[in-house]
């Protein structure tokens, strides 16, 4: 536990120390997520009683627009997840996206996108299927973007 | 750009909204909702199972209660087991599987069974090739025989399979048998009960005990009343075809060589299986022997309903009874007694006989009178059951028949028993040249009714096996349903027509006959009759090249309307094989 509390806070204060340099920040997806923002890239955990997700996203493209006034932000990237769940032997998921990011409150800022997703999964069988997808988070960001 | 940028995104959400295919159009939802959409989906295609439960437990459905009862729309893998399983035995089944040119692809167990938790699993249940290809084989109806052996139904699509059985004896593993690898096509229908004299290829059919299954679920729900030339049980598909079947009891031979030189079944190799429970027994002992004359003939053992055996001893002159105290209920046979009749001091008896009750089981023996042939048939009724205190009570009657019946016993020497009592006894005896259907008085011993029909009376010459008459069904004691193959109309087509005979009537009747359909006539057995007196067939659709189950309503005032004709299945016909492995 000791060593745990130790690395996280190893962790946590070099995240601080690189804030001002990278775009940092952590949020919440809101299909019952958490997720990590380090500069162009984004860990991600989704939790389920059945299924969990575990991704990483990545954000080549950004641009900043302004729509009727108001300043947002263009993104785009790709995507790629591991499927944990009871009923499977394994799961991936791999697809693009793209959307907007906007402040909402100071340092939060609320990103919705969408995205073609494809989907491979082993249970009895292997089935794959593909898919749109529309993802919302909300991401408080600690350093770089403010 | 930005216009550029802006138009993309209002384009994509546009689209998407006409893309009926489009998951987690809900706010939040996200890539869980859409990847717990793709496992619904894979769920429904049975490809992903619904819990971790599900997921551990092989995709197999353990069964021990009634077959009517299951739901087997949803079986992938049905595991048959014996109520008094004793688990120490971890038999596997290896496959090989062949391409039609007879090169092996891949050689794999197809599945082990293994005792988990008290529980018997299957693993292993996939075939794939070299590349990666499945093969289209799946088991579908595993049967385990209690004492080691596996009896397991697979359905082949094209491909040739072989098996071997292993099982641990005494801490080894050790290979049962090996079979060399047939092609589906070859094994063909099973040899049929009612026709002789060589118009089937019965090399061909070696592998009778390849139980053929045809026509899934024709009979769906329920079984056919059996006699002994119904050999028909319903099965997940439709029918099981069984050497000696009745509707609470099946018995097949276990093992067979086929061989000129005689050679038969061995110890431990009568099966018996209690259809209510689908429990299977071994009710040959040491010392059986049966004639492997099962193929040419009916066989030529029989079973009372008290579970005791009749066949006819290929070692020495005379038949063999057995008494036992098990019953079909029962879960054990105990071999109590033999008892061994001889044949008459002429020779060769008739295979032993039971009624259609299974109350008791008759032997009919020829006894030769001066130089003119026979003119006696004895019958000897043996019981052994509750009423006889399970001892063997033998009821002795001397019938003097007529000269034909007792020639028609020689030459064929298959007899049915219509009907029969105390008193008398009806029966039908099939000549080469005529159906006869004697009464015999067992009181007076005399010959109390007597009708013949020559095959003449439908149009087919005296040699009526190899020329036109085809077989015969008994519907019940009073009616029989004979099938005739005749010249058709058109060239290269035959007619195929149905008669009934009401004996005791001295009556017969067209009550059908079609050019349009060819009657499978390998087929095993030939047609059935089902309990409303409508004749079920597979027949081959002329003109359309199709293969088809037909449900025949019998019309004798207008036998030739196809208006008489429904069908049960339309198209490709199914043909499903229990295989056993062992």
């Amino acid at each position: 536990m000791r060593s745990f509390i130790l690395i996280s806070t190893i962790i946590l204060t070099s995240l601080f120390n690189i804030s001002e340099a990278v775009n940092l920040g952590i949020g919440w997806t809101l299909d019952t997520g958490i997720h990590l923002r380090i500069g162009k890239f984004e860990l991600q955990s989704v939790f389920g009683s059945d299924t969990s997700i575990y991704g990483l996203r990545f954000y080549p493209i950004n641009k900043e627009l302004s729509i009727m006034k108001k300043t947002f932000n263009f993104y785009s990237g790709i995507e790629t997840d591991y499927i944990s769940s009871d009923v499977l032997d394994w799961g991936y998921v791999g697809g693009v996206f793209t959307g907007l990011d906007k402040a909402v409150f100071k340092h939060l800022h609320l990103s919705l996108d969408l995205g073609i997703f494809f989907s491979t999964v082993k249970g009895w069988e292997e089935f794959s299927d593909w898919g749109a997808v529309i993802n919302t988070k909300l991401t408080w960001y600690i350093g770089g973007k403010k | 750009m930005k216009n550029k940028l802006i138009s993309l995104f209002f384009f994509i959400i546009t689209s998407l909204l006409f893309i009926s295919y489009i998951y987690s159009f809900q706010f939040g939802i996200g890539t869980r909702g859409f990847v717990q959409k793709v496992i619904e989906k894979g769920q429904e295609e049975g490809k992903i199972p619904k819990s971790k439960e599900e997921k551990d437990k092989p995709k197999t459905i353990y069964y021990t209660g009634k077959l009517d009862k299951l739901d087997l729309s949803q079986a992938k893998y049905l595991f048959l087991a014996p109520k008094s399983t004793t688990t120490s035995r971890s038999p596997s089944v290896k496959g090989a599987i062949y391409k039609a040119d007879g090169t092996q692809q891949t050689e794999k167990t197809i599945f082990k069974i293994i005792e988990e938790n008290g529980e018997m699993k299957i693993k292993e249940v996939n075939l794939y090739d070299e590349e990666g290809n499945r093969f289209d084989v799946d088991v579908h109806y595993i049967v385990k025989v209690g004492t080691g052996f596996i009896s397991i139904a697979l359905e082949i699509k094209g491909v040739f399979i072989v098996t071997t059985t292993t099982q641990v004896v005494n801490g080894s593993t050790q290979v049962v048998t090996s079979e060399e690898y047939l092609h589906v096509s070859e094994w063909g229908t099973a040899a049929s009960t009612i026709p002789s004299y060589g118009y089937m290829d019965y090399l061909k059919y070696y592998k009778q005990y390849l139980v053929r299954l045809e026509d899934g679920a024709v009979f769906e729900g329920k079984y056919l009343p059996n006699d002994r030339n119904k050999k028909i049980y319903e099965d997940i598909y439709g029918n099981y075809y069984y050497i000696a079947t009745w509707s609470d009891v099946a018995y097949w031979i276990n093992n067979y060589y086929y061989s000129y030189s005689g050679n038969g079944i061995q110890q431990g190799s009568l099966l018996k299986l209690n259809t209510k429970d689908m429990s299977v027994q071994v009710v040959s002992a040491q010392g059986d022997y049966i004639t492997q004359d099962i193929i040419e003939w009916e066989p030529f053992f029989v079973v009372d309903k008290y579970g005791n055996i009749a066949y006819m001893s290929t070692t020495g002159s005379g038949y063999k009874y057995r008494k036992t105290t098990g019953t079909v209920d029962g879960s054990g046979i105990v071999h109590t007694g033999f008892y061994t009749y001889p044949f008459s001091s002429y020779g060769s008896g008739l295979p032993p006989i039971v009624d259609n009750n299974r109350d008791a089981i008759y032997f009919l023996n020829k006894v030769s009178e001066g130089e003119y042939g026979f003119k006696n048939l004895w019958i000897r009724r043996l019981r052994c059951n509750k009423d006889t205190g399970y001892n063997i009570e033998i009821t002795s009657t001397v019938g003097s028949v007529s000269d034909d019946v007792a020639r028609a016993c020689e030459t064929i020497g298959h007899g049915k028993i219509l009907n029969i009592g105390d008193k008398e006894i009806s029966m039908l005896i099939n000549s080469f040249d005529k159906i006869l259907f004697p009464t015999i008085d067992l009181v007076n011993a005399t010959t109390s009714y007597y009708y013949e029909v020559p095959f003449s009376e439908f149009g087919v010459s005296s040699d009526g096996w190899n020329e036109g008459f085809l077989g015969y069904q008994v519907v019940n004691s009073t009616k029989v349903y004979v099938l005739i193959k005749t010249e058709g109309s058109q060239q290269g087509r035959y007619r195929y027509t149905f008669y009934a005979i009401y004996p005791k009537e001295e009556k017969i009747e067209k009550i059908f006959y079609t050019e349009r359909y060819e009657v499978l006539s390998q087929s095993w057995p030939l047609f059935n009759v089902d309990e409303e007196g409508n004749i079920i067939v597979t027949a081959t659709d002329l003109d359309t090249g199709t293969k088809n189950v037909l449900k025949i309503t019998p019309n004798p005032s207008d036998p030739g309307n196809e208006s008489n004709i429904s069908f049960l299945q339309q198209g490709t016909v199914e043909v499903y094989y229990l295989v056993r492995v062992y």
